[in-house]
């Protein structure tokens, strides 16, 4: 089950669309609240580092139970640190490849999100390349 | 001592490339990444090439200049995986020659500070004068034939006699081998592709009319320094951004290309091309 990551170029050319707030501190629809809020500029509010930040287009549907899916786009960064619990794109042998960050013990392994697949322990042939901070993905056209 | 500037020269080996597809796009995608990640360590940047660039490093001066640039070396491999080297002089011709010392000596691990005397005069006196920037294969010869065969010799030659070999060129070069800026002329610029004129702010610049004020200036001093070295610009890019290093406050950057047609250095027609891209782009707040 082979998950491919196509890299994308970007511009940041700022586009904006109003942002509908939609819920209240408490989490329900307002109503009230309803009117226009500020506008929003979706691509500096997905990539917020875009020197340090390389958006890559997935195919493969080995990281589905990680809620990545096969088309979606990820913004994926190389200014902050990788942590335990992080959706990361490693260099393993020098093959690129998305996994999930784990701490097991003392060590940090990639674990897929899909069965039948092996967990792979960080050594040295394992580069953390950057971190997953943003996805975005289309329904329909 | 002059202004230290100082050079950097970026190689996209093959480990940063595998990640990557390789085509022209992604070069200007990279360099622009580059930037950004050395915006932060330089007052001034001038793009040379695609994969050279001099920076202005006067404020940092009497900081240690070799952590400056290791921290710079860092910021960069981080953001983008791409090795630099690093090289440091008083003058864009001794910082070029530090760069090619950083390349050729693993002793300087990447940066090499050639600020002081000794450290200089040990690399003039092993560096071929072939390899100096701005010495061409004829002047090499000519060269040769008087017995000057490294950098070192020809920082000692006479001024007069360097004019007459090759002309006022040589003579300028021979003043910057010896730590003095050929004021403002760029002695060599054969692949000249793009300036930069960034600035920060003192404070906060909440006002689109003063950000558009500051905008004016820079567009100014961008075609003044176009006159300058004789060139004209097909296309400007015009950006800015709220401060990146105060997170907790709201965020907001633009960046508009605009294409100039018919090429121009007019401070004027830059102004009404910095007005028209950045105007759409302000935000209020």
């Amino acid at each position: 089950m082979a998950l491919i990551l196509h890299d994308v170029t970007f511009e940041m050319v700022p586009t904006e669309v109003r942002l509908l707030t939609a819920m209240t501190p408490a989490g329900f629809p307002s109503p009230a609240q309803d009117d226009m809020e500020e506008p929003i500029d979706l691509a500096s509010w997905l990539i917020d580092h875009p020197a340090a930040s390389y958006v890559m287009r997935v195919s493969g549907h080995s990281m589905v139970g990680a809620g990545v899916a096969d088309g979606d786009m990820v913004v994926v960064s190389r200014a902050v640190e990788a942590r335990s619990g992080d959706i990361v794109v490693a260099l393993v042998h020098g093959d690129r490849t998305m996994k999930r960050l784990r701490r097991r013990g003392d060590r940090m392994w990639l674990v897929p999100e899909a069965e039948g697949l092996p967990a792979i322990i960080v050594d040295e042939d394992v580069e953390i390349w950057g971190v997953v901070v943003a996805l975005a993905r289309r329904y329909r056209t | 001592m002059g202004d230290p500037i100082h050079l950097i020269r970026d190689r996209l080996d093959r480990h940063g490339m595998r990640v990557m597809s390789s085509n022209y796009t992604l070069y200007g995608d990279m360099q622009r990444r580059v930037l950004a990640a050395v915006e932060d360590f330089a007052s001034e940047v001038e793009i040379y090439s695609i994969d050279e660039s001099f920076l202005d490093l006067t404020p940092f001066a009497d900081r240690d200049l070799v952590a400056h640039a290791n921290a710079m070396w860092d910021q960069v491999r981080r953001w983008t995986t791409i090795p630099t080297r690093v090289g440091i002089g008083p003058t864009k011709t001794l910082a070029k020659l530090a760069n090619a010392a950083a390349k050729k000596n693993p002793l300087f691990d990447g940066v090499a500070d050639l600020r002081e005397d000794a450290l200089r005069n040990w690399v003039l006196d092993r560096f071929p004068v072939g390899d100096v920037w701005g010495v061409g294969h004829a002047t090499a010869g000519k060269l040769a034939a008087l017995g000057v065969s490294t950098a070192g010799q020809l920082r000692d030659m006479p001024m007069k006699q360097a004019r007459g070999i090759g002309t006022v060129v040589l003579e300028r070069l021979v003043a910057e081998l010896q730590g003095v800026p050929a004021s403002a002329v760029e002695i060599v610029e054969p692949q000249r592709k793009g300036m930069a004129v960034p600035r920060s702010f003192g404070g906060y610049v909440s006002d689109k009319e003063a950000m558009m004020g500051a905008m004016a200036q820079y567009a100014m001093r961008a075609g003044e320094k176009l006159r300058s070295h004789g060139l004209v610009a097909g296309q400007l890019t015009i950006f800015f951004h709220t401060n990146k290093h105060k997170r907790e406050r709201p965020q907001y950057g633009a960046q508009r290309r605009i294409r100039l047609h018919p090429m121009t250095a007019d401070s004027l027609e830059l102004l009404a091309a910095a007005r028209r891209g950045g105007e759409p782009s302000w935000r209020d707040g």
